[in-house]
């Protein structure tokens, strides 16, 4: 069996053909250079849809729906990667900063008018099931953790989590990020939210 | 069992075995349904009388090298459940995965700092007869105890005790122990 997640040579490859696949499969949008998709993406363009360079789709057993209703418009900034599975729906508009990660199955609509645009800044990351409801403003170097459902806007360098999402501030979580959670202590009812952190690709 | 079931199970068995030909291990009566996503170089092994439905969504079963997956005897796996190990993630036996759970033993990404580094992996482990909700989600360090029930749409990071019921997100226990 081989594993093709650290195959440098089979990486190119994917890439390489991605880049084709996405001159043909987002063929109705304005496009930069380096962009890459490597599954199946159900486009339905009305707008103007605008992808910036390097932006990555990433491929997985769910395709990815992106669907601009007319006269609506998404904007997708530099060197961005979206996971499979993602539903976004875009009525008025979108728009994504730099660097950001979308994880698989990240649901995000925005509502007709300009109180329904939705605001993603640079370096966001938004985990796997998280739910971005119209309107919201997400503040750059957020993270959104999985399975969270924004309802209201997301200040920069912060958390949110939970369905409503709650922010907090990045730097005041407990413990250093990205190490093994407590697994001994057993869950209580209305436990402190930053004990619980989420997130993923 | 007469004869002819017996030749029956035989067969089924084979033809599952090799449309699971990626997985390590296969117990009999394993049935595989639907579109199946079975990829990485890590060990996976499915115990007896398993039953993947990928009927209605595909089922995504990722072992990155080096890392196992082991799913018990009687366990129901539904459409749309993805899980991804890095290190380790047990299902026990008798275990029901709704549609879309999703199962991961690692964030892939740190919260601060660079990105791209990937945070060390905690394992995840459901025990006997547990069933967990659809869209639920088990971050790494899930301990799920036996006969506990995590509800729909719930995001579990920790310990789950025995027979407790869990549901929401952040996670709260509805009941500590359900009716024995």
């Amino acid at each position: 069996m081989t594993d093709f997640d650290d195959n440098g040579l089979w990486r190119k490859q994917v890439r390489f053909f991605g880049r084709l696949r996405a001159r043909w499969v987002l063929r109705s949008a304005q496009i930069g250079r380096g962009v890459c998709v490597t599954g199946p993406i159900v486009l339905d363009n009305r707008g103007t849809l605008q992808v910036g360079r390097n932006v990555t789709f990433l491929g997985g057993m769910i395709p990815t729906a992106i669907t601009v209703r007319a006269g609506a418009s998404m904007r997708i900034g530099e060197e961005s990667l979206f996971n499979y599975g993602a539903v976004i729906e875009v009525a008025h508009s979108f728009t994504v900063g730099k660097r950001c990660m979308f994880a698989s199955m990240v649901q995000i609509r925005s509502a007709d008018g300009a109180g329904g645009d939705i605001v993603v800044g640079d370096d966001v990351w938004v985990a796997h099931g998280a739910v971005l409801s119209p309107g919201v403003t997400i503040g750059e170097g957020s993270v959104v953790a999985a399975g969270s459902v924004v309802v209201s806007d997301v200040p920069a360098h912060s958390l949110a989590l939970g369905a409503p999402a709650r922010a907090m501030p990045l730097d005041a979580l407990g413990r250093r990020a990205g190490t093994a959670p407590d697994v001994r202590t057993p869950l209580r009812p209305a436990q402190a939210a930053g004990q619980l952190l989420g997130g993923l690709s | 069992m007469n004869c002819f079931d017996l030749v029956r199970q035989r067969a089924v068995d084979a033809c599952t075995r090799l449309r699971l030909w990626r997985c390590s291990e296969v117990g009999s009566g394993t049935r595989a349904l639907g579109r199946l996503w079975i990829r990485g170089g890590g060990r996976i092994v499915l115990g007896r009388n398993v039953l993947l439905d990928g009927r209605a969504a595909p089922i995504e079963l990722h072992a990155t090298r080096g890392a196992v997956i082991e799913i018990g005897d009687d366990v129901i796996v539904r459409g749309g459940c993805s899980i991804e190990a890095t290190d380790n993630v047990k299902i026990g036996g008798a275990s029901v995965l709704e549609p879309f759970v999703k199962i991961i033993d690692n964030q892939f990404h740190p919260l601060r700092g660079d990105r791209h580094q990937r945070p060390p992996s905690v394992k995840v482990c459901v025990e006997q007869g547990v069933r967990i909700g659809e869209h639920a989600i088990l971050l790494p360090g899930a301990c799920v105890q036996a006969g506990a029930r995590i509800g729909p749409h719930s995001v579990i990071s920790r310990r789950v005790p025995k027979a407790a019921f869990v549901a929401g997100n952040p996670p709260r226990a509805v009941h500590a122990a359900a009716a024995q």
